[in-house]
């Protein structure tokens, strides 16, 4: 009856070390590899883009801008005939240091790794107006890697073309 | 007999239907309208025609109505640009102004002798200078560096098999400038886009000016009214 009496709380034991134990392990286990996966990525490279969209002529998607083709296909392009290639600006950011991008159009832009949950890099953006007076934009966001986030500015001139301005930016792990 | 004739009369389909778009003489359109009043059948066949136009125009303004808006000021802007062609090319003379060289040529007749003259003043310029250079003493000087094949044989091991093809000579950069320049950034190879970027926007704030927040699935655009009169632009989507 001892015998039995010991083993049974034995069982009850291991019963309930298992309990605690595991649900332990299994959030350390995840937490752990959030934890390496964001401690993973402490650098990024951010390219942006500044493309001139113009309703006049027939230039279409320049060879430059080809690899944005499937973006700048979409409805919300349709009314714009001609896409030139401004400036291409690429910096790099870290968790501590954001990279700063200044365009021909006065317009600044700023942007900081946060974090990499392992699918999406986590970015701040900040964006001031032309004349540096104000803020237009202060975002967070997450994003897949070289995904392209298009921010869409106002009326720009540039080489004898005219049109909207937009900031394609991308950014990818760099260390 | 005529084929499709309707109720009593003469006046078959086709007849009724180019009366109803326009199409028939002055004689024959007042004919299918005395018909017209004549016969009830016929009359019936005419409103239907009318009633049947009036569905697909309603139908056409619906489809019209799903078009978005920037397609819309797509296809205005290529009637406004087919039109402004139209005419600029009637306004045009029809003269053919001679082509670029032509003019250059024209407007460089003055300097065509001295040109010439010049040019070959430094052809055999040229030709002095690349007969000095031609000294084997010299030309030792301008090699930067020249490396042998491994697969030269060395000049004692000459087995006497007669002369070996010349291997290709390899030119190595000097290493008189050891320090690395690294890329400017600008030069780097466009990102290759995935085809969803999957923005996730956790916390934004437009400014005073506002904006909008536009995601098709494929791209993802935040409008900022940088200027708040163009907001009310027709390229405010």
């Amino acid at each position: 009856m001892s015998y039995w009496n010991n083993n049974r709380n034995k069982r009850l034991l291991a019963s309930l070390l298992a309990g605690v134990l595991a649900p332990t392990v299994a959030v350390g286990a995840v937490m752990a590899t959030e934890s390496t996966a964001e401690a993973a990525t402490k650098k990024a490279r951010c390219d942006v883009h500044a493309v001139l969209a113009s309703k006049a002529g027939e230039v279409g998607i320049p060879p430059t801008l080809e690899f944005l083709r499937q973006q700048l296909s979409q409805d919300e392009f349709a009314v714009y005939k001609s896409f030139y290639l401004v400036e291409k600006i690429s910096a790099k950011t870290t968790l501590e240091k954001a990279a700063d991008f200044k365009f021909k159009s006065g317009n600044q832009l700023s942007l900081k790794l946060l974090g990499d949950d392992g699918a999406k890099l986590k970015l701040h953006a900040k964006m001031t107006s032309r004349d540096g007076a104000s803020d237009l934009l202060n975002a967070d966001y997450s994003i897949v890697p070289k995904g392209v986030l298009v921010i869409a500015g106002g009326e720009f001139e540039d080489g004898g073309n005219s049109g909207r301005l937009f900031f394609a930016v991308q950014c990818d792990r760099a260390g | 007999m005529m084929r499709d004739q309707i109720g009593a009369t003469d006046i078959s389909d086709e007849m009724l239907a180019a009366y109803f778009d326009g199409e028939l003489s002055d004689a024959d359109a007042e004919r299918v309208a005395a018909a017209i009043d004549a016969d009830a059948e016929l009359r019936g066949e005419f409103e239907q025609l009318g009633l049947l136009g009036g569905l697909v125009q309603h139908g056409l303004a619906r489809k019209a109505n799903q078009v978005p808006q920037a397609r819309f000021e797509q296809i205005w802007d290529e009637i406004d640009r087919a039109i402004a062609n139209d005419a600029r090319t009637a306004s045009e003379p029809k003269e053919i102004s001679p082509s670029i060289w032509g003019r250059v040529w024209a407007a460089f007749k003055p300097l065509r002798v001295p040109a010439i003259a010049a040019a070959a003043a430094a052809a055999v310029t040229v030709y002095v200078v690349g007969q000095d250079d031609s000294d084997p003493n010299k030309a030792s000087d301008t090699v930067v560096e020249v490396t042998p094949s491994p697969s030269t044989p060395e000049p004692g091991n000459d087995d006497g098999a007669g002369p070996q093809p010349m291997p290709a000579p390899v030119t190595k950069i000097a290493d008189a400038n050891p320090v690395v320049v690294p890329p400017e950034p600008s030069e780097l190879a466009p990102m290759e886009v995935p085809d969803a970027s999957g923005v996730e926007i956790h916390n934004i704030d437009l400014g005073g000016g506002g904006g909008r927040i536009s995601n098709t699935g494929t791209v993802t655009v935040l409008y900022l009214d940088e200027e708040p009169a163009q907001a009310d632009s027709e390229r405010s989507l």
